[in-house]
């Protein structure tokens, strides 16, 4: 989509009208989903979910879009922030930060629950990266699977691109370390 | 950590970039009515806000709302862009509220509204009801701001409002296009852009 008409179709969203968003979301909603199922850890109701109240919120703010970012990109950061809803809501933690979530991280040392892993590759990968915290899950997601280049990510990320790398190099290694402790899954 | 699982890692990311991932149908539907029952609630609002301003008892209203983000010094040809559609009961009054969306505070800005043949002011005042042209000048604060007017057709056919707000070289046109039947009323909006 050019530039020129993601700017029309913002401009007419914003005056309420439904169709000219869906045609915005259209063009970018397989890989935002696809970003919300890899974030909940291939939980699909989980990410049904954050995907509807994202899109949602999206729609009755896009009056306030300030064409500083293209629209997938400021889709993505709602998505994001969905996301972090739904963790402390499920969670009941109302004083969450997303820096507290950013935290949180499980144990690598011991055996992963692999129980549920198949075995089709995706559903494998998607399973290892749910044991990831979100701020390794995301940029995973982001530059590994959907390919986006290391400025954008750092962009709607909201992190310095060198912070963006390290985390890369560390949720690869501790990917890597996961299947290193579970080797009998991936023979 | 091994090369047989940085190999595995690799195959794994490989197989996970290749995965077609889509949204579910069942969720686009779910979203598509959400999305039309969060529009439906946004006018319903609005309506509520305006009633009483205008003042205008059982008037069926409809919402013409038109927004830009800033203003702008086109160029280039004559462009119309339809950005609303709707219907509504024949012969009854009709509300058209014009949002500016400025980008900053705007003074002296020129506003006028032109009647074709056909169209009148809804108004219990019969000079209001006679004219065909209002001008006024006003401003506009930084962010949304609304211009409600309310219309109502004499006779069938086509008939056109134009509204035009100017603030030194920058000017904003907008078309309201009705369409005046038995039946209903076709009401479209055009935002023109222009060289000049």
């Amino acid at each position: 989509m050019t530039a020129s008409k993601e700017r029309k179709l913002i401009e007419n969203a914003a005056l309420g009208d439904v169709r000219s968003f869906e045609e915005l979301l259209e063009s970018v909603e397989d890989k935002v989903f696809s970003f919300a199922l890899s974030i909940s850890g291939g939980n699909r109701s989980a990410a049904e979910d954050i995907y509807q109240e994202a899109v949602i919120k999206a729609y009755l703010n896009i009056g306030k879009f300030s064409f500083k970012s293209s629209f997938s990109t400021w889709l993505w950061k709602i998505i994001r922030n969905a996301y972090f809803d739904y963790i402390k809501f499920e969670r009941k933690c109302g004083d969450l930060s997303i820096e507290d979530l950013e935290g949180f991280e499980p144990s690598f040392d011991e055996k992963q629950d692999m129980s549920l892993i198949s075995d089709d590759r995706a559903v494998m990968l998607r399973k290892l990266i749910s044991f990831l915290p979100v701020s390794y899950s995301e940029v995973i997601t982001l530059v590994d699977l959907q390919e986006m280049d290391h400025d954008e990510a750092a962009q709607l990320l909201e992190i310095d691109k060198n912070l963006l790398k390290v985390r890369l190099h560390r949720a690869r290694a501790r990917l890597e370390q996961l299947i290193e402790n579970n080797m009998e899954y991936f023979k | 950590m091994t090369e047989r699982s940085e190999k595995i890692l690799s195959e794994l990311i490989a197989a996970g970039k290749k995965e077609k991932i889509t949204v579910p149908l069942h969720v686009k539907a779910a979203l598509h009515n959400k999305l039309n029952s969060a529009s439906a609630k946004k006018s319903n609002k609005i309506r509520y806000f305006i009633r009483p301003v205008l003042a205008v008892a059982a008037v069926f209203a409809i919402i013409c709302s038109i927004s830009f983000a800033v203003f702008k010094n086109n160029s280039g040809n004559i462009e119309r862009h339809l950005i609303h559609e709707s219907t509504v009961a024949g012969g009854r009054p009709v509300t058209i509220k014009l949002v500016y969306n400025a980008a900053d505070d705007l003074r002296n800005v020129k506003f006028s509204l032109d009647l074709d043949e056909g169209i009148s002011f809804h108004s219990d005042n019969p000079e209001i009801k006679s004219r065909k042209n209002h001008e006024w000048t006003g401003e506009l604060k930084k962010g949304v701001n609304s211009i409600p007017f309310v219309v109502k057709t004499d006779r069938f056919g086509k008939m056109k409002i134009v509204a035009k707000a100017v603030s030194g070289k920058f000017r904003h046109t907008q078309e309201i296009v009705l369409e005046a039947r038995e039946s209903d009323t076709v009401v479209s909006m055009f935002v023109v852009l222009t060289d000049n």
